[in-house]
């Protein structure tokens, strides 16, 4: 599914705002596990946030397996819309 | 020979009372707790014994775990300051936790609380209010952070999950050993 509403920007602030980077330091290549060592908990809010910035809800099991920056913004993009939180 | 005796008798008792089969049989335990009023589902597993003194002000569904030190207050204590005033008066609420809800080490359930099913509340969480039902909540005061369901995918995958409960205790503590490198392979532990 993809959707031409889809704010990437937003989504990438989001993520380089969990991980306390600046966006522009962002590489979309960059892994949870080996680059930024989050922890479960860190992942869920990862995950939470990048949800709220698109308007989106991934579903859990495609989550786990989304392992780069990359991977979870072309999740975010694919997933169904449910509207902005804020 | 008093000394004897009494050795003799502790000897007794414990071969009379009743103990649960394995660390994790809490059955004796919410016994005790149901024999207080407290409501509590099937499937429980249940490590905390504190439930206010207004226990059947509180209702635990199925399949729930709770840690130890948990904190079950089904009053509000601040009322104390009324007693001038009012020296009867008592603030109180009920305490509902739905089914397959996991409640972690030392956290605190105020009066008031409903907890949904499907739930993790974090430890050392200060839980008040309404929680829906699949919520991640941690801190003090309690907030909803996530989904459960996402969380425990995310604990599934990671590297720490392991299959270890029932094992036999020594192939068990071998195992852990090994999988935190606290051990060479083949040293014994």
């Amino acid at each position: 599914m993809s959707d031409a509403a889809f704010d990437e920007a937003a989504v990438v602030a989001a993520i380089a705002n969990e991980l306390k980077i600046s966006p522009a330091a962002l590489d979309l290549e960059s892994k949870w596990g080996e680059d930024y060592d989050l922890d479960s908990l860190e992942q869920v809010r990862l995950v939470m946030a990048v949800e709220d910035a698109a308007g989106v809800r991934i579903e859990d099991k495609l989550a786990v397996q989304a392992r780069s920056v990359g991977a979870l913004v072309e999740l975010a993009r694919r997933s169904p819309r449910i509207g902005k939180a804020s | 020979m008093r000394r004897l005796l009494r050795g003799l008798l502790r000897r007794m008792l414990r071969l009379v009372e009743p103990r649960p089969a394995s660390p994790h049989d809490t059955s004796s335990a919410i016994e005790r707790l149901r024999a207080r009023g407290v409501r509590i589902g099937e499937g429980c597993a249940i490590y905390s014994d504190f439930f206010s003194t207004e226990p059947y002000l509180v209702s635990i569904g199925n399949h729930v775990g709770i840690s130890g030190g948990v904190k079950f207050l089904t009053h509000d204590g601040s009322a104390w300051l009324m007693r001038g005033e009012h020296p009867r008066r008592q603030v109180l609420g009920t305490i509902v936790v739905g089914d397959n809800t996991f409640i972690g080490e030392n956290s605190v359930i105020l009066c008031g609380t409903s907890i949904g099913s499907n739930c993790i509340i974090g430890a050392g969480a200060v839980v008040r209010g309404r929680i829906p039902d699949n919520a991640l909540v941690i801190g003090n005061p309690g907030q909803t952070v996530g989904r459960a369901s996402l969380f425990i995918e995310m604990l599934r995958q990671g590297e720490n999950s392991l299959d270890t409960l029932g094992m036999e205790e020594g192939a068990r503590r071998e195992l852990l050993l090994r999988h935190f490198g606290l051990t060479a392979p083949g040293e014994r532990p």
